[in-house]
Formats: structure tokens, sequence, C-alpha cells
């Protein structure tokens, strides 16, 4: 590769502006309404999509994650068909779904702290926790 | 020492690369100060800084998030993801000078848990349609081009400034004259010739590609 060839592979290299479809540039755009202000942030401490799969994993195995702020756990599965969810301890509390599209829902809370979304939600979502007297928390957005 | 087929994989990259159009290149002589006041002013409600943003870095992520195996639609939903934690997280970044680098990790760390989370999901069905096991290095044009685009990007990166500023001028487009490097570095017009066969020299070395 002489000295010109080599100038083009580095025009290559360093356009970065290739194949950025308008799509992911929309997308990237619209994120900005989502700053964060007031609300807390939960911490997320466990992901079985960190690890590599288990060899000889079939279908069944759904992921795993755990969200943490201060005292309040929050556990959820992800499988084709549902999201779960549990708070720990069981605290009463509103809990509502958001999607990255604005949308919003509220989920039931039963005695044991769980709820259910059902079908699995598509594209990214939050979990939002409101506590009486507290700052609401909500979870880092997810890709379920 | 290459394997057979590497040297006309090159070769292959080189004339797939001067079909494509080529897109301005980012300023290079940006400060880290004012990637930071760029960041601060995004957090704090400045959606033009924010732009800004999306326009140096969306490439980036977008190349991140194609350095694994993922689909086109899947890249994209990556791409949006990491946006939308960027937003989530915005206020609290220890290093706000060093966006780009957490950009990448991020979109590094989600693109690995979609692959995981896909296959796991996916394991049963693959074995009932006999798809080839996803591990086998597979023919992937696509993959293969971001890949030859990150070696030769992280060899320019190891280069010394000057040589990154000069060869950045002349990979511009459209590329810098000669008289207007002289003007913007400073250096004789007669200097620029053996001064870019140096550095090209030494990215060759940096990039690994110094046997084609």
């Amino acid at each position: 590769m002489n000295d010109d060839e080599l100038m083009i592979v580095l025009r290559a290299a360093l356009a970065a502006d290739e194949d950025v479809s308008p799509r992911s540039i929309a997308a990237a755009e619209s994120a900005f309404h989502w700053i964060r202000v007031d609300d807390e942030l939960a911490g997320l401490v466990f992901d079985s999509a960190d690890e590599e799969a288990p060899a000889g994993v079939r279908g069944g195995v759904r992921r795993q994650l755990t969200y943490r702020f201060d005292d309040l756990l929050i556990d959820c599965e992800v499988g084709p068909d549902a999201l779960l969810g549990q708070l720990i301890p069981a605290t009463p509390a509103r809990i509502e779904l958001w999607s990255a599209d604005g949308a919003r829902r509220a989920l039931d809370l039963d005695d044991e702290g769980r709820f259910a979304v059902r079908p699995a939600p598509a594209g990214p979502v939050s979990i939002r926790c409101s506590r009486a007297g507290r700052t609401d928390v909500v979870t880092p957005w997810l890709l379920a | 020492m290459p394997r057979p087929n590497e040297a006309e994989e090159w070769y292959e990259f080189l004339a797939d690369a001067g079909r494509h159009a080529c897109c301005p290149c980012h300023d290079a002589c940006v400060r880290d100060g004012q990637i930071a006041e760029m960041v601060a002013a995004a957090s704090a409600g400045n959606q033009q800084a924010w732009s800004e943003l999306v326009r140096r870095y969306a490439g980036l992520v977008l190349s991140t998030a194609r350095s694994v195996r993922l689909s086109r639609q899947e890249v994209e939903d990556v791409s949006q993801i990491t946006w939308l934690l960027l937003a989530m997280h915005i206020r609290d970044l220890r290093e706000p000078e060093a966006i780009s680098g957490w950009l990448i990790t991020t979109a590094k760390r989600e693109s690995l848990r979609m692959l995981r989370h896909r296959d796991i999901e996916h394991a049963v069905q693959d074995d009932l349609l006999d798809i080839p096991d996803r591990n086998t290095p597979a023919v992937d044009e696509g993959l293969l081009r971001e890949e030859r685009r990150a070696q030769v990007r992280r060899g320019f990166a190891r280069l010394p400034e000057r040589c990154q500023r000069l060869l950045r001028l002349l990979a511009g487009d459209p590329p810098a004259s000669y008289s207007e490097v002289s003007a913007a570095l400073g250096i004789p017009m007669g200097s620029i010739g053996p001064i870019r066969a140096r550095c090209l020299d030494r990215l060759r070395r940096a990039a690994g590609l110094s046997t084609y």
C-alpha cells in the first residue's frame, strides 16, 4: 500500500459521519428530552446479560436484573411474554413504566410488592417508583 | 505474518473506501475544555449543545455497536439506548471532557447485552432450525469493514499530535491544499511532503499495516 493508497484508507477510517442514518440522528436528538433533573437514579447492580451464557443453555432462561437505590431493591425478570418485577421490601408505592416515546403506564402492585407487564414491552423502558414523601426513583433505560 | 487473504481484504477495503463519499472530518483541534463546556450546557438544558454532541459522536456510537455482530435494527436500538442513558447520566458525569469514552463504553456494554440476551432467547430455535453455531467466524463484510476502520483509527490515535493534525487536514473532504496546511500549521510548504511521508510511515507501523 503506497502513501496515496494509505491516505484513501485513512480518509475512510476518519469519516465518522458515514452510515449515520437520519433515523439514528433523530433518536439521538430526541433523547435530549429525557435529561434527568430531580429524579433519583437507581443503580443496576446485577444484569444476567452481563455474564456469558452458560454452556448448553436452552430456552427458558430469562434475563434477570436487580436495581438498587438506598434501601430499595427492584428485582426484574424479562421473558418473551412478560416483564416481571418486585420491590424489596414490599413498600406502598406507585409504579409506572415509561417508554422512550413518552408513553406512561401505571402498574398494579400486589401485597408482596410484585408487578407485571404483559406482553414484555418493546423498546427502551424505565421503571418509575413513587413513594410518599420521597423523591421518585427511576431505573436506567432498559432494552427488555 | 498476514493471513493469506488478509492483503486482498485490505485492497478490497481500499477500493471500497475510494467509492464512498467522504464526509467532513471533525475538527481535530477542539480542546478538552470545549467538550466539557458543551456537556455542561447540554445537561443544563441547552438543546443546541446536545445537538452538537450528537453531530460529533453519533458515528462513533454506531461504529461501536457495529463492531459486535448485530443486525442493522439492533445497531440502531443500541444507539438509541446509549443516547437515552447519556441523558439520564449527563449531570453526574465525573469526566465530561471524556464523554467520547463514556459513549463508547456504554454502547459496547449495551451491544454485548443485546447479543447475549438475544442468544439466550433464541438458543432453542437455532437447534430446531439447524442454524450454524454463532461462534463460527462468518464472512460479514460490514463487520470486516468496521474492524479495518477501527484498526486504522487506533493506529492514528497513537500518532504524535503533529502528525494527527497534518493528516486530518490532508484527509479532509475536500483535502486541504499544501498552502492551506502551511498556513494552518505554520510550517513551510516544502516541508509538508516529507513530513507527510514520515507520518504515514508511522501510521503504517502503528496500525500494523507495514506488510501491505
